[in-house]
């Protein structure tokens, strides 16, 4: 399949598994384009006085008639997709990796008698605002080979769009 | 470039089975990776010779661990949250806390991700009930985590909470990059920032050194 039909048959999976927030991470970066530096020669015309003062550039490029500036391009449809795949990564392994090494913190310092219970919750002082959330401590092993084959799969795809 | 589809249909397949509730949400994938830098801090003090305990405030010697999950007072006694001591042999112990509110030069709040302290700053302000001056501060992180989009605006935060504390060492962690506030970021050696920071990575011992290197200080000059 192409890369277009890739990126959105990836971007509604992403979706369907409750990771809207990734999507919209990805979307906003291909809105706001690639940055990129152009550029910009002089006209032919010669400004006259105060124009001259405001529109003079700052700084030259060697060797040529005019200077850098910072614009943006649309991110191209390899581009869109490499965004997707580095994303999907970023929240899938190595979000999963941070809860790992979370585990292991955490399990030591409950064997080393440093708190009782192996538990890290996260809690508002006002529990009407927000109810608590604890980071998942049971080993999921099911969600760690998951994460280990994902990564797998999106080595070559990442190279290839590199 | 074409690209297979059955790559694209595994990948799709196995999505699903590495997600959970956790990473499905962006807020607790942020506190999760805010506590990811408190362990780094912690690791980092022990590295250094500190030995470490948790406490839970008005609960004396931990259970577990509570965190905040938005920004609040350290003497606030609402909720038993978790810190950590550290004590270094021949020095003065500190507080790692995360989450907290200190006051700035300008005498305004700033928040701060992890924040590393006196003890004797801690204490008072959990007896004064006032917030901890950020002069009392010796190392604090700005943690960020995203997916794909790091806006400058948080970067520009940064360097506007860096001029307003007058702590020892800070610095901006994140778990992915950007161009453009790199570029922002490399324009002052004062604004210290470390791209890549996840478990198992140079960013990560990077931000490791960071802390060594604030506990260092603080030792030798205490």
């Amino acid at each position: 399949m192409d890369e277009r039909r890739a990126f959105d048959e990836l971007r509604q999976t992403m979706i369907q598994h409750r990771l809207r927030w990734v999507v919209s991470e990805v979307e906003e970066e291909i809105r706001a384009g690639r940055t990129v530096e152009k550029l910009v020669r002089r006209g032919k015309r010669t400004p006259t006085g105060e124009e001259f003062e405001i529109r003079e550039l700052p700084r030259e490029m060697p060797g040529t008639s005019g200077k850098a500036e910072l614009t943006t391009v649309p991110y191209t449809d390899s581009e869109q997709l490499a965004i997707l795949i580095r994303a999907i990564r970023t929240v899938l392994v190595e979000g999963r990796a941070l809860q790992q090494d979370l585990v292991i913190f955490v399990e030591r310092a409950t064997e080393a008698g440093q708190v009782m219970e192996s538990r890290m919750v996260f809690e508002e002082e006002d529990d009407a605002l927000r109810p608590a959330f604890a980071v998942p401590l049971n080993r999921d092993e099911g969600g760690r080979l998951a994460s280990s084959r994902l990564a797998e799969l999106l080595s070559p795809l990442e190279g290839e769009l590199t | 470039l074409s690209v297979a589809d059955d790559l694209i249909n595994e990948i799709k397949s196995v999505v699903g089975a590495s997600t959970d509730a956790s990473l499905a949400d962006h807020l607790q994938a942020s506190k999760a990776y805010e506590a990811f830098l408190f362990v780094t801090a912690i690791r980092a003090a022990e590295k250094e010779g500190a030995s470490v305990s948790y406490q839970q405030i008005g609960q004396g010697p931990a259970k577990q661990f509570v965190f905040r999950t938005s920004p609040g007072h350290l003497y606030s006694t609402i909720k038993p949250y978790t810190y950590a001591v550290l004590d270094f042999p021949s020095a003065p112990s500190l507080e790692v806390h995360l989450d907290v509110r200190v006051a700035g030069k300008s005498s305004v709040f700033h928040e701060c991700d992890v924040a590393v302290l006196t003890q004797q700053e801690a204490q008072r302000s959990r007896s004064e009930r006032v917030a901890p001056r950020s002069s009392k501060v010796i190392a604090a992180a700005e943690a960020k985590f995203y997916a794909a989009n790091l806006d400058l605006d948080l970067a520009r935060s940064y360097i506007g909470l860096i001029s307003d504390l007058s702590a020892k060492a800070c610095c901006f962690a994140t778990n992915i990059t950007s161009a453009s506030v790199t570029r922002l970021l490399s324009q002052n050696q004062s604004r210290v920032w470390y791209d890549f920071v996840v478990p198992n990575s140079v960013g990560a011992q990077r931000l490791g050194v960071f802390f060594e290197n604030a506990f260092h200080r603080f030792r030798a000059t205490s």
